[in-house]
């Protein structure tokens, strides 16, 4: 038995009594079977070690053999997190002097490390999908990558599900082409369905090896009951300020998570206001600059904080250390996610976590409750994979072929074998071809112009070294909005860049403005060689960064739950006592919504009537019903004017209230029928999703922004060239692609239909004089989809309404009659 | 021309059209991007940019090339709706000197088709297009001028030249190049779009062609041209044409 057992080298084992520990049972697993299987799939909680457990094969096989060039490349979805893995490598092979290099690249790493590491690989090279992307997109790629042994995927879980996740498994494919024997490892946290990710890791001609560590200690999860009134709507948790620094004061270190950005910054204001300790307490947000983040990770990593707020940039694997409590402000959205996040504290698998939930309104205690009930009974949320996004494979195929000449058919059979795409249709693929090609337009026949070339075997390689650059410049699937660096000024023009925020923002602000960033209050100057100038200031009530940045995906699973918690008020129990009287008063002022109906409730609110449909079937479902419902309401003459949707429910604002019979009319399964389609291209939802396609599939470049302000006039939106399409290209692929984006990430057909059935002659109308407490949260929520159409034409004709207008229109008249008597 | 008393009603109601006084004349504000001068029958539309798609897309950018069918198309229900005796294309028509080149034959067949169903074309110049692409009919002009009105791409402003041209500043110009645009918000809903501003002594033309971006009316150099307190913009946005507040921009 112990001699077939891999036993560790001396020297590593040497190394981990030093340090106290034990080889676990799935370390030693892993070196057992690192030989048998192409693709292992690690599953285990947050604390396990488990990132050093997939380094462990690697780091032996280095150890007992000579290898030059790389021999493992390390990928993580974060750029902070290779830097941390990086020093948590970089601690064993200092103690044991092993001979290996290891590295990181990101995109912050300067050009000549990039240069250096190009020429000299090291052993091991941390880095994100991004990056390997744009290395595998070099004429030396199969000389970097040829003799590469194993490629680690940590956090696989939160890759697999989207659009990053597809481009990786590209990116994977092709590795797979220049080191056919590469192994393949995925680390992850416990995920709802691991067979989908293993396939999902080892690509199409297999699945990958499971090893699954048992969960540890179920984390001690607490709703906060706070003595503070806690308030209907809102977001900002300030109610529960005190409870929250109390916490902190309980605790070693705390890591406090918000949801947005502006969220952080706002509370990590008003802790400071509360901190009568003076306690060390940090911000931490992708918006802050690097040299920011860094500094706040050093003092994390010594210990020297007590406390830091943060948004999602700090929820994957970064070790802490001594974390011994997570509090979770606002609702949690999804039960993975919040296991996640309070796995963050205490990184031992055999103590619990503990974590407090602090709600910020009186809804999203019900999520919270939901969410504790999910974690009790061990249930986890997971998304299905969808197939892949087909935005990506122009930027694959060019990507492949910045690298070396090839030719459709190879790249075809290439792409199949990513999962995520081995259901492609080669008609599809012909089309991207088309369209890398070309443009692929139906029109284009009497161009000579095409961004590749074609050589004498057949072969395509990219026209010209412009084509290259441009494409290596906007490699990656992240659109994000255009950004403005901050620069914190404190005499003349001298200052320091302190992170940034998006152009949006910046172009609403006017001078003497002010806002939270880098948890001061800043004063707006200027917009500057696209820099933010502010100077900090002393004003009371800044207006508050509204950047969209870390806006977070709800998840469509806690909406069940609280809905089965509303039906069920013997539950209601370990609900705060402000939360039960919050619901009794919605059974009083109007109802309760039940399993079997769907309320619809009325009312007026800011000088317009709200309807709000209580489906609790997801965002998706309720978007797509968001779409139908106000173009039937439009034909009803109902003028709707915009919608906003949760997981619980939509909200539609509308010029004019509707009636019982109307809201029959509505809801009923035919607004599914041959409107759709219409209805759909004419969205502006659609136009969005093709705003994503066509950067993504390098139709315009998002880059352009950071140039000067004259590029404007230059540059055009994509509506304009979508807007092209439809009128004169109708069957141009990237509509359909655009189409089909909309569908993965915004609408769910289907739900809808099945809803619909289910309810039909189920809806309750509710007439109400004001808003219920009920749908307080949901009319604030801030992201609402404009209507095109009579609401809004009603709207501009009362803008436009002035007084000469009617005089001139007599005027012309009366030009007009003299004009056409001869 | 071809318009009418219900016609003009209709479309003033519907917001199509607005209604402004500049230069001692009465001007139609199209909502799809144009000026019609009743009075004097002519039709204004500037910034044209035919082939900006093809130019793009010679410098490695796989847009759709069919900006210039898309602003044909456009042009041509506009002047079939006004019948116009005179268009006068306000520069940039074209948007490199090898425009005409990378037209397609079909394309270059609706131009010219248009073109000559005009009584009087004038290609007033833009910095785009200093000359008139050979073969193309209608006539070159430099600008316009008539009586106080002046139609030209690019403004002339005092402080241009010495003091003896200063005096011959025309009284009114009508210019294009500057591709204005707006935002305002009306009951809690933005809008923003292309737009005209309408000064006392200057008019400046959105930009038709189809893939054409634009500069906010905000940005210092619009403002220097046309001050703030004398002007007015009428923002077009889903069809529809609209003074902005003052107040709301």
């Amino acid at each position: 038995m112990s001699a077939k057992r891999p036993s560790l080298l001396p020297v590593f084992r040497q190394w981990f009594s030093d340090k106290g520990w034990q080889l676990r049972g799935y370390q030693q697993k892993m070196l057992a079977q690192k030989d048998k299987h192409n693709a292992i799939l690690l599953i285990a909680p947050t604390g396990a070690g488990k990132t050093l457990s997939g380094f462990l094969p690697s780091l032996t096989e280095l150890y007992q053999h000579d290898h030059s060039g790389m021999h493992t490349l390390y990928i993580s979805p974060l750029k902070a997190l290779t830097q941390d893995i990086h020093r948590n490598l970089l601690q064993p092979i200092e103690d044991m002097a092993l001979p290996i290099s290891a590295e990181t690249r990101t995109g912050d790493t300067p050009s000549h490390k990039r240069q250096r590491q190009r020429k000299k690989p090291p052993h091991i090279l941390l880095t994100t999908p991004e990056s390997l992307m744009l290395m595998l997109s070099y004429a030396d790629a199969d000389r970097i990558f040829g003799k590469l042994k194993r490629v680690i995927i940590d956090e696989a879980h939160s890759l697999y599900t989207n659009k990053r996740g597809d481009f990786l498994a590209l990116a994977l494919a092709r590795l797979n082409i220049l080191s056919p024997t590469l192994q393949r490892i995925g680390l992850s946290a416990t995920v709802a369905y691991p067979e989908t990710l293993a396939a999902w890791l080892a690509g199409t001609k297999d699945t990958a090896h499971i090893i699954k560590v048992k969960a540890g200690e179920k984390p001690k999860v607490q709703l906060l009951k706070s003595k503070a009134r806690m308030p209907f709507g809102g977001f900002m948790a300030r109610y529960a300020i005190d409870d929250i620094y109390t916490a902190i004061c309980e605790a070693k270190t705390t890591l406090v998570f918000v949801n947005t950005r502006a969220q952080s910054e706002l509370l990590f204001q008003m802790l400071w206001e509360a901190n009568t300790h003076s306690l060390p307490i940090a911000l931490y947000h992708g918006s802050l600059s690097k040299e920011q983040r860094r500094k706040t990770e050093t003092m994390m990593a010594n210990g020297m904080l007590r406390a830091v707020v943060c948004t999602s940039a700090l929820e994957l694997g970064i070790d802490w250390g001594d974390v011994d409590k997570v509090i979770q402000v606002g609702a949690p959205k999804g039960v993975s996610r919040l296991l996640q996040r309070i796995g963050r504290a205490n990184h031992r698998l055999d103590e619990p976590s503990e974590a407090l939930l602090i709600p910020a309104n009186r809804f999203e205690a019900l999520e919270c409750q939901a969410a504790i009930t999910a974690i009790k009974k061990g249930q986890l949320d997971g998304e299905a994979p969808q197939p892949g996004a087909l935005d990506i494979i122009p930027q694959f195929i060019l990507n492949c072929l910045c690298s070396t000449s090839s030719t459709p058919d190879s790249l075809y059979k290439e792409i199949l074998n990513a999962t995520p795409y081995q259901g492609l249709e080669r008609s599809d693929f012909d089309k991207l071809w088309q369209f890398t090609l070309d443009g692929g337009s139906a029109l284009n026949a009497y161009e000579r112009y095409q961004r590749l070339k074609i050589d004498d075997d057949g072969r395509y390689s990219p026209a010209n070294r412009r084509v290259i650059q441009r494409h290596r410049q906007n490699i990656g699937t992240i659109v994000e909005a255009g950004r403005l660096k901050v620069k914190r000024i404190h005499r003349g023009n001298q200052g320091k860049i302190i992170g940034e925020v998006e152009e949006s923002f910046a172009q609403q602000l006017t001078p003497t403005d002010t806002f939270y960033f880098s948890g001061e209050i800043l004063k707006f100057e200027a917009i500057r060689d696209m820099q933010l100038h502010a100077r900090p200031a002393k004003a009371k009530e800044p207006k508050i960064p509204s950047y969209a940045g870390g806006q977070m995906p709800l998840s469509t699973f806690l909406a069940e739950g609280v809905r089965e918690l509303l039906a069920q008020p013997r539950r209601w129990r370990t609900l705060p006592a402000q939360v039960k009287d919050w619901l009794r008063l919605q059974q009083a002022f109007s109802q309760l919504p039940s399993p079997e109906k769907v309320l619809v409730e009325q009312f007026p609110f800011r000088q317009t009537n709200y309807t709000l449909f209580y489906t609790f079937d997801g965002r998706k479902a309720n978007q797509t019903l968001g779409m139908l419902l106000t173009r039937r309401m439009e034909k009803m003459g109902v003028k709707p004017l915009s919608f906003s949707v949760t997981d619980y429910g939509l909200s539609i604002s509308a010029v004019n209230p509707i009636t019982a019979e109307q809201l029959t009319q509505l809801f009923q399964p035919d607004i599914l029928g041959d409107e759709l389609e219409d209805w759909m291209l004419q969205a502006s939802m659609l136009k969005r999703a093709f705003r994503q396609v066509a950067v993504v599939s390098g139709l315009t470049e998002q880059r352009y922004h950071a140039s000067q302000k004259t590029m404007k006039q230059v540059t055009f939106s994509t509506d304009l060239i979508y807007d092209t399409l439809r009128a004169h290209d109708p069957d141009h692929i990237l509509l359909a692609v655009a189409r089909a984006d909309a569908e993965r990430e915004l609408l769910d057909v289907r739900r809808l239909a099945n809803l619909l059935i289910r309810y039909v002659g189920q809806a309750t109308l509710v007439n109400l004089e004001k808003v219920s407490p009920m749908a307080i949260p949901i009319v604030l929520n801030v992201r609402s989809e404009q209507i095109k159409g009579a609401g809004a034409q009603s709207v501009i004709e009362q803008a436009s309404l002035y007084e000469e207008a009617q005089t001139m229109l007599d005027e012309v008249r009366a030009l007009l009659a003299t004009q056409s008597t001869p | 021309m071809a318009i009418t008393d219900k016609w003009v009603t209709e479309k003033v109601a519907t917001g199509r059209i607005t209604i402004v006084k500049f230069a001692e004349h009465l001007w139609l504000l199209d909502a799809r991007g144009v000026a019609y001068i009743p009075a004097l029958d002519f039709l204004v539309v500037s910034d044209l940019h035919f082939e900006k798609g093809s130019y793009l897309r010679s410098y490695g950018n796989p847009l759709p090339s069919l900006d210039t069918r898309a602003t044909l198309t456009r042009l041509r229900s506009v002047i079939e709706d006004y019948t116009p005796s005179k268009v006068i294309s306000l520069g940039d028509s074209f948007h490199d000197k090898h425009s005409m080149s990378r037209m397609t034959q079909q394309d270059r067949a609706l131009l010219f088709n248009l073109v000559n169903h005009v009584p009087n074309w004038d290609w007033v110049e833009g910095n785009h297009d200093p000359v008139l692409p050979e073969g193309v009919p209608g006539t070159a002009l430099k600008q316009l001028t008539h009586d106080r009105l002046c139609f030209q791409h690019e403004p002339t402003t005092a402080y241009q030249g010495d003091s003896t041209t200063r005096k011959s500043l025309p009284t009114y110009q009508v210019i294009g190049h500057y591709h204005p645009k707006i935002k305002t918000k009306v009951s809690q809903r933005r809008y923003s779009g292309k737009c005209f501003v309408v000064g006392n002594n200057m008019l400046m033309m959105p930009a038709f062609g189809q893939f054409t971006g634009g500069l906010d009316a905000n940005e210092q150099v619009l403002k220097d041209l046309i001050s703030v307190s004398e002007r007015a913009c009428y923002l077009m946005c889903d069809d529809i044409i609209f003074k902005v507040s003052p107040t709301r921009e």
